[in-house]
This record gives structure tokens, C-alpha cells and sequence, in this order.
């Protein structure tokens, strides 16, 4: 392979670190995704705290839950079925029990796919939207970001490494508003999360579509509960 | 009642390897209610062991039903399927007012199918005492219902993780679940998990409730419910905890993890007291007769 090549074939990075970077504006920063009401009913208040939350709840979820769905959004993407990609948004709506979650999901999926039509002119992006016009599909986050790994043509795991980065980063960046705890400490907890992400990848990536799900009751509760809290910093 | 389903409820030998005393069994109940001039009638009915079903009761329209099993539970092998029509304007209730255990296995796993329609502005209330997930068992549920928009539906199932008095907390291999709730054609809830504690799947539940119960009902109706969810957590104590959530096109997922038995019990009826009422339903002094579990300890 010649270094011409390699740099090709490399082109994907640039634009996935612009994707992946808090700059782009999806609207995450207003969303804690369960975190803030989760700290006020487990009493969480250290980073190591928020490492076990990592490796208690955001890891699971991600491993059995959100990496596979998002692999399932790329595979029916990448073989141009709709209606495949309808029903899997159907039923990702459908396990996102807590509608909070539910339509923090929805907000950032439509925030992102807003500039994915701006930033990159792809006919993909077009004929989703144009099913999220006629009401076909909710604009999830995962099946967005599925589509946009899909026309920046990032390869499969790097893709669900920027996806678990994400995710684990947006909770890393809510519990500094959260805990009494710097970026300093976020960052340690963050770093100890990205240590096991290799392994919930790979854990995901054994999973099919009729095992893929996740059972957190006690995190259900308390994000349903986040829509009545007296006060509260973060939408979701 | 010539259909695939009477072809699948047969009994069957004992699995391979296994070690209990008795044949693993196939049964199951297929019930269709229909509304007529005298209210609602149960129009047809298929029963196979170990499931029985108790003389109908006939209350303010509804047709209750009481389902039991002598064998007080699931052993290895065992495959349950309650296959349960209500057509439209019927008012039906399904009630089992005692614990089902699933019993210890030395290998296999108990199933249980349901499916459950409900027609045009029908009515269908599933009520079953707790199952009890004991030392070494492994369950597999998957439970499908279809209703329309015009219909109201309160389903509830409670999953215990062991039997409290012998001090049993999460010792069971696995369980299993996959709920499928379709509005009008249009998936509104899913659900699918598989629940091993050895693997630490449990940690979640059991940071708030270490060793009580698990509480799900879906409640769907006609009627806008966003008013009902602070008032459900205002019934949050220290003792149970309760979560309520709309679902897409309307009606509640309700989550609620107890402390033990007596807080599950006084929860439960709190819940469905407040659902009940908001449901602009008649609901039948008959459901709490029936329900001897929550009603009479």
C-alpha cells in the first residue's frame, strides 16, 4: 500500500473528530441523559463514583444496547433498505422507555442530521430527511450518526469508538455542572471508562438483533422521575 | 378448536438430562371475549394443565376470569401459553391471585408465551400475582399484545428474585424477557433483556432494591395521561420506588422497585387505584374478590 494510499483511505479522521468534537453543536450539552437525577438518588459524589457509574450502567447499555443497534442502523443503511432503517428507528423509539431520554435522543439526532445537510451535500442525508418529513422515521441519534458514519466512510469499529467516546464523554461533562469534582477528576473517570471500551466493542459486536436489549430499572425510574424534580440543570 | 396452537400443547417427555420427577408439560389457555346484551361473555375456551380456569365472574359488564395452576409454578421444560382475545366493547380481566415459582432446574428453562388482543373500545385487565424467580432457575417470556387506539389496557407483571423467607435474593441463573406492545399497528413499547445475575446484570435493580420485588404495568387508554405522572411519583416512599413514563401515541410505562413483599402490595393497589379511577372505567368489585394475593393477606 503506497503512502498516497494510506492517506486516502485516511481522509475519514479529519471529519470524524469534527463530528465527535463537543464544538459540533448537537445539542448534548444540554443533556445529562439520566446522570443528573441519578446523582441525586444514588448520592454520587466522587469521580470514582462516576467511574462505577460507567461501569455499572453506561457500559452494559452501550455493549448490549446502543453499540449493536447502532451496527444494525449501518448494515441497513449500507444495503440501502428504508424500510429496514424505518422499523429499526420504531423500535429503538420504542425501547427508549423514559421519554426524556427518548426525545433527548431525538433532539440531537436532528440537531446532527441539521448539519449533515449543511456540511456535507450527500443525497443519503436528503432522503432521510425527507422520511422524517413524512413522519417514517423519529431521527434517532444512533440511526443519524449511523448515517453519517456511513457518507464519511468510517470504518466500522472506529465508528462504534467514536459512538461509546460520545457517550461516555457527554456524561463525563455533565458531572463536572454535577459533582463537586474538576475536569481534572472527569477526566480520570473518563480515561478509566475508555480503558474497558475495547471490550463492551467487542462485546457488542457478538450480539444479534434478537438478543440486543438491556434491563435497568432502577435508572428507568429515576429518569422518569427527572421530568417532575423540583429543580433540575439539564433537560434529560 | 382445530389450530396450531392446540397441536403445540401437548405433553412433553422429560428433557434430557434431566433430574426431575416429572414430564415437562406444554399447556396453556386460549380465551376470546365477546360483548353482547348481557355485558361480556367469554366465548370461547381452550385450557390445558397446568393451567386452570376458575367459573367466570360476571360484574358491571366485565367478564373475570381466574387463572390458576395446581402445580403452584414451572419446572424444567414446562411451556405456558395464554393466548387471550377481547373483542370490541368486551370488558375482560385476567387475574392469578397466587405466586407462580419457577422452580429450581438442573437444566432447560420454563417459557411462557402470551398474546393478547384487544379490540375497539374493549377492555382488558392482566393481573397476576408475583412470579418467583427461585435458586437456579431459568425463565423465558415473551409476551406480544395488539391494541387499538380506542381501547384500554392495564397490564401488570411482578418478578420477584427469590423466595423471601428462605432468604433467597438473585440466586436464579436467568431471566428472560421479550414484550412487544403494538398500538394500532405501531410498536409503542419494546422491551428485550436477558437478566443473569452471575454476570452482574443485577447491580441496577439491586442498587435500589436489593432483595424486593420488581414492578412493570403498562397502562394504555383513549384518554391524555401526562397529568397522571407526578402524582404516581408523588407515591414514591423510601421504600419503593416509582417511575411513570408516556409512551409514544399515548398511556404510561410504569416502573416500580420495591422494598419486599407487604411495600410491593401497598404500592401496587395505590397505583391501580389511581389508574383505575383516571381510566373513566367501572371497574368491578369482583377484581378485588378475585385477587386474593394483594387483597386478603
Amino acid at each position: 500500500m503506497s503512502a498516497d494510499a494510506t492517506a486516502s483511505d485516511e481522509h475519514w479522521v479529519p471529519s470524524l473528530l469534527q463530528v465527535s468534537d463537543p464544538l459540533f453543536p448537537t445539542g448534548g450539552y444540554a443533556h445529562s441523559l439520566g446522570l443528573e437525577q441519578w446523582i441525586a438518588t444514588c448520592g454520587l459524589k466522587t469521580s470514582e463514583d462516576l467511574t462505577q457509574f460507567f461501569m455499572e450502567h453506561a457500559g452494559p447499555a452501550l455493549a448490549r444496547l446502543e453499540l449493536p443497534y447502532l451496527r444494525f442502523a449501518r448494515q441497513t443503511l449500507a444495503k440501502e433498505n428504508l424500510e429496514a432503517l424505518f422499523e429499526l428507528e420504531q423500535e429503538i423509539d420504542a425501547w427508549k422507555w423514559a421519554s426524556e431520554i427518548r426525545e433527548a435522543s431525538i433532539s440531537q439526532g436532528r440537531g446532527r442530521l441539521r448539519l449533515l445537510r449543511k456540511l456535507w451535500n450527500d443525497p443519503r442525508v436528503d432522503t432521510y430527511r425527507n422520511a422524517l418529513a413524512e413522519s417514517h422515521v423519529h431521527g434517532h441519534h444512533l440511526c443519524v450518526t449511523a448515517l453519517q458514519f456511513e457518507l464519511l466512510k468510517v470504518p466500522s469499529k472506529a465508528g462504534l469508538y467514536a459512538y461509546g467516546y460520545q457517550s461516555l464523554a457527554n456524561y463525563a461533562s455533565a458531572s463536572i455542572k454535577l459533582l463537586r469534582i474538576g475536569p481534572e477528576s472527569a477526566q480520570v473517570a473518563l480515561h478509566t471508562g475508555l480503558e474497558v471500551l475495547p471490550s463492551w466493542i467487542d462485546q457488542s459486536l457478538e450480539i444479534e438483533r434478537d438478543r440486543a436489549g438491556w434491563f435497568a430499572p432502577a435508572f428507568d425510574i429515576s429518569c422518569a422521575q427527572h421530568a417532575t424534580a423540583f429543580s433540575r440543570l439539564f433537560i434529560s | 378448536m382445530p389450530n396450531e396452537l392446540l397441536h403445540q400443547l401437548v405433553p412433553t417427555s422429560t428433557p434430557a438430562g434431566s433430574k426431575s420427577l416429572r414430564p415437562a408439560v406444554q399447556g396453556g389457555v386460549r380465551l376470546r371475549y365477546k360483548s353482547d346484551a348481557s355485558g361480556t361473555t367469554l366465548k370461547e375456551q381452550w385450557v390445558r394443565p397446568p393451567l386452570h380456569i376458575a367459573k367466570t365472574y360476571h360484574d358491571k359488564g366485565w367478564a373475570t376470569n381466574l387463572l390458576t395452576s395446581p402445580t403452584a409454578g414451572l419446572l424444567e421444560g414446562d411451556e405456558l401459553e395464554i393466548d387471550c382475545t377481547v373483542n370490541a366493547n368486551a370488558k375482560a380481566a385476567l387475574i392469578s391471585p397466587a405466586a407462580c415459582r419457577i422452580h429450581t432446574m438442573n437444566d432447560g428453562e420454563a417459557t411462557i408465551h402470551q398474546h393478547y388482543r384487544v379490540g375497539e373500545a374493549a377492555v382488558l385487565d392482566v393481573w397476576p400475582a408475583p412470579l418467583i424467580l427461585q435458586k437456579d432457575s431459568r425463565l423465558t417470556q415473551i409476551t406480544k399484545v395488539e391494541i387499538e387506539d380506542s381501547s384500554t389496557l392495564l397490564l401488570t407483571e411482578i418478578v420477584s428474585p427469590g423466595r423471601a423467607t428462605y432468604g433467597e435474593s438473585f440466586e436464579f441463573d436467568s431471566w428472560r424477557s421479550k414484550l412487544r406492545i403494538y398500538r394500532s399497528g405501531t410498536l409503542t413499547a419494546y422491551e428485550n433483556f436477558e437478566l443473569i445475575p452471575a454476570n452482574n446484570d443485577a447491580s441496577d435493580w439491586r442498587s435500589r432494591s436489593p432483595n424486593g420485588p420488581y414492578v412493570s404495568i403498562y397502562f394504555l387508554t383513549p384518554h391524555p395521561t401526562t397529568g397522571l405522572i407526578e402524582s404516581l411519583h408523588e407515591l414514591s416512599t423510601d421504600e419503593v420506588a416509582i417511575g411513570a413514563s408516556p409512551l409514544r401515541g399515548g398511556g404510561l410505562g410504569i416502573k416500580v422497585l420495591a422494598k419486599d413483599g407487604l411495600a410491593l402490595r401497598k404500592s401496587v393497589l395505590q397505583i391501580r387505584e389511581f389508574l383505575t379511577n383516571y381510566s373513566c372505567i367501572d371497574y368491578p368489585h369482583t377484581l378485588k374478590r378475585a385477587q386474593t394475593f394483594f387483597y386478603f393477606r
